[in-house]
């Protein structure tokens, strides 16, 4: 990448069971859905909160634990600080919710208006923006079970173009009723009894000189990032590929990656994962630490890269270097590469 | 070392003007109306319902590769106008296969017909009875993926879900993969299908016109919703001179940014200042632009804050600003990706696209709309608008690519 792009903050809101330096909230134990307890307008009060949604209370809470970090550029330069969140359906509840009070009375005109701006994708991005004051690039990308590593992507595509000198980007996923409903259809599908998870996970992400501007001490870099598809999603040259091509940009031979994160999340896609681990590592990498994330706390969907970067991050040691994956059922494929900075304190 | 210039190579459209280039070409020229009775989606409770729906179209004739039965309607929309554009940039699907070219595109709705679907369903027989495969097939990311499949490509593969400026925001990204040398051709646009879910909201909002939409008209009464996808070849100049393609314009620059004030209604300020952002990365003065295609929804909100907003930042004589959505109505995330493509034949054809149904000027607008008829004149270098729900503000700009070279 032509500019070094860094993390300079992070927050995680997750239930209890996510072992990521997050904010916890207690698990919904009865299923296999892991809620968190977060209740909106307990949280962030009661003014502006009448109809928002879960998936936008969960973002504009996530990103609102990380203003003190960017307080002074954002009184400064707001519209030089700009949004950008994974999400792979908006809320499908508002959506769905909307559409379903249209049909459920005598006329289509019985619903309420103020809940139409939750059915459009953005909603959670836009609020977030109008909560914080964020007046830079605000974006609500889309790529399934990929979507956050798509939203880092697109963050460092901005960031290493100049259109904005601060992101905050990550992913936001939640668990109301029709997402329940829509994911245990989709379990049923694919023959499998999942674990799904919400939360939210964001970072702050900037380029070195601006983070030392701001005096903002490094986490970690990012020496690369990108997205991809695979067009035959039981095969693994697709994803293969893409990680060489980001071991070729972090000028890093896999030798030298001292932590591997896989998403893990289907056993299609473990399957191809797995096959990409063995194809990239020969016998003696049996070092290497590996994590699947969803055996530690299910599958984020929207969120999943977010927490996979989050316990990335939490678990390297200063210097240490974590390699990132994923693919999706959809053939969405991404890859990070981040290099630990020696930072010490409370949250890490 | 300086940038290659970004060019478009191939376009392709379907609206309820015109189920390809050509056809839009024409309805913008002639001013066509694209309004009928709404076949295509769930209206049940509502009275005689007119919007701009996309009219015969045959998914058959452009999906060779995955079957039709997997598809939402707004996927088939992405793929056929995909083929058209690349049809019209002469790549062929075996040139493409494999390779990383990427894929970005736009929408407010996704798959919004199989989302209705699942709430008829919920609303009939209970939650617990939703399909998983609809429940697949609705997800967002189909729009891009459905492409990706479709054409074999391993680059990635996004769908930019910022509502009705989405169009803009995805051909910029595109344009900045190509810029930065990622590739060297990029697939780009938006899409979306109408659907009970947006009719229903605006129309409880009271901003659904009765029979047409007549922006910047002191008559106005609201949008019509519309449907449709617009995608944009894009390519590195060298690229597309390599292969001896025709250059349709280049793609100057774009501005984003973001209200941060209020979930529906428009900012002036912040308006204006994306426009400048969009000159200044396009390394442009308001003066050489010769032709605004509005965000012009026909609402009061929209039309004098985006009026209010050009003349923030071009004074007391803006260049003419009409709006195409006179004609196909609003077609949400495709909206700046189809007004794009407007752009550009604009440019290549050295016209001005109408403002149909215009009867009254709306003196607090106080600009040019080209009011129902086309309009010949020198087009050089346009400026296309994109608003959204969210304030998501997001602008375009395109420039001629022969006569630029002559200039400089």
């Amino acid at each position: 990448m032509s500019k070094e792009i860094v993390i300079t903050a992070l927050n995680c809101v997750a239930p209890d069971s996510l072992t990521v330096n997050s904010e916890t909230y207690s698990k919904n134990d009865e299923s296999q859905f892991y809620k968190t307890n977060f209740d909106t307008r307990a949280i962030l009060g009661k003014k502006g909160t009448r109809s928002m949604d879960k998936l936008t209370g969960l973002t504009v809470h996530c990103i609102e634990n990380l203003l003190p970090q960017v307080q002074s550029q954002l009184e400064a330069e707001p519209e030089r600080i700009g949004l950008v969140v994974g999400t792979a359906q908006g809320s499908m509840d508002s959506i769905m919710r909307f559409t379903h009070e249209t049909l459920a009375h005598d006329s289509p005109d019985y619903v309420n208006p103020a809940l139409f701006p939750n059915t459009v994708m953005n909603c959670a991005a836009g609020q977030s923006a109008i909560w914080h004051g964020f007046q830079g690039p605000n974006a609500t990308i889309s790529c399934g079970e990929i979507s956050s590593f798509a939203a880092l992507n697109y963050a460092v595509s901005l960031l290493t173009k100049g259109y904005v000198d601060t992101l905050v980007a990550g992913g936001s996923e939640e668990l109301s009723e029709v997402n329940i409903a829509a994911k245990t259809s989709l379990a049923k599908k694919h023959n499998r009894f999942a674990k799904f998870t919400e939360g939210s996970a964001f970072f702050v992400i900037e380029a070195n000189d601006i983070a030392t501007k701001y005096q903002r001490p490094v986490i970690a870099t990012v020496n690369s990032v990108k997205t991809g598809y695979n067009p035959v999603i039981n095969d693994a040259t697709a994803l293969t590929e893409l990680i060489e091509q980001a071991l070729e940009e972090a000028n890093m031979p896999i030798t030298e990656i001292d932590m591997i994160s896989y998403s893990g999340a289907w056993p299609q896609t473990v399957e191809v994962e797995q096959l990409t681990l063995n194809k990239l590592l020969d016998d003696s990498a049996d070092t290497i630490t590996k994590i699947a994330q969803y055996e530690l706390s299910g599958n984020a969907v929207s969120s999943q890269n977010a927490f996979q970067l989050s316990t990335v991050i939490e678990r390297l040691a200063p210097n240490q270097r974590g390699l990132l994956f994923a693919q999706d059922l959809k053939g969405n494929t991404g890859v990070m590469i981040v290099t630990k900075h020696g930072v010490t304190g409370d949250k890490l | 070392m300086s940038e290659e210039k970004i060019v478009i190579t191939g376009m392709g459209s379907l609206s309820s003007i015109g189920n390809n280039l050509t056809e839009l070409k024409e309805a913008l020229l002639s001013g066509k109306l694209g309004s009928k009775p709404a076949t295509v989606f769930n209206t049940e409770g509502f009275d005689s319902v007119v919007n701009c729906e996309v009219k015969t179209f045959n998914p058959e004739q452009y999906i060779k590769y995955t079957p039709i039965e997997s598809l939402g309607r707004t996927s088939q929309f992405s793929i056929a106008a995909t083929k058209m554009a690349l049809e019209d940039a002469g790549l062929t699907s075996t040139a493409l296969k494999g390779q990383r070219i990427p894929v970005s595109i736009g929408t407010t709705d996704g798959e919004s017909q199989h989302l209705d679907a699942l709430a008829k369903v919920w609303v009939t027989k209970g939650l617990s009875e939703l399909d998983g495969e609809l429940v697949e097939q609705s997800t967002a990311s189909n729009l891009a993926n459905s492409i990706s499949k479709e054409f074999g490509l391993t680059g990635e593969s996004i769908t930019v879900s910022t509502a009705c400026s989405a169009g803009n925001y995805a051909i910029g990204h595109a344009f900045d993969l190509l810029k930065t040398g990622a590739a060297n051709i990029a697939i780009c646009g938006g899409a979306d299908a109408v659907c009970r879910k947006t009719y229903s909201g605006f129309h409880r909002l009271g901003t659904i016109a009765k029979d047409k939409c007549q922006p910047f008209d002191l008559h106005r009464n609201g949008i019509m919703t519309g449907e449709g996808a617009g995608i944009l070849i894009l390519e590195t100049l060298s690229s597309a001179l390599k292969r001896k393609a025709h250059i349709y314009a280049e793609v100057l620059g774009y501005g984003l940014n973001c209200d941060a004030h209020h979930m529906v209604s428009p900012n002036m300020e912040s308006v204006a200042r994306c426009i400048r952002l969009a000159h200044d990365n396009a390394n442009i003065s308001p003066e050489d632009v010769d032709y605004i295609c509005a965000h012009g929804t026909g609402t009061i909100a929209n039309d004098t804050t985006e009026s209010g907003a050009i003349r923030m930042v071009y004074g007391e004589t803006p260049p003419p600003v009409s709006s195409i959505k006179s004609m196909l109505g609003h077609t949400m995330g495709a909206a700046s990706a189809i007004a794009s493509i407007a752009c550009v034949l604009a440019i290549e054809n050295q016209f001005l696209p109408p403002t149909i149904n215009h009867e009254v000027d709306d003196p607090a607008c106080n600009i040019d709309c080209v009011p129902n008829k086309s309009r010949p004149a020198k087009v050089n270098i346009v400026q296309n608008n994109g608003f959204a729900f969210g304030g998501n503000n997001a602008i375009t700009i395109y420039g001629a690519y022969q006569q630029r070279e002559k200039v400089s």
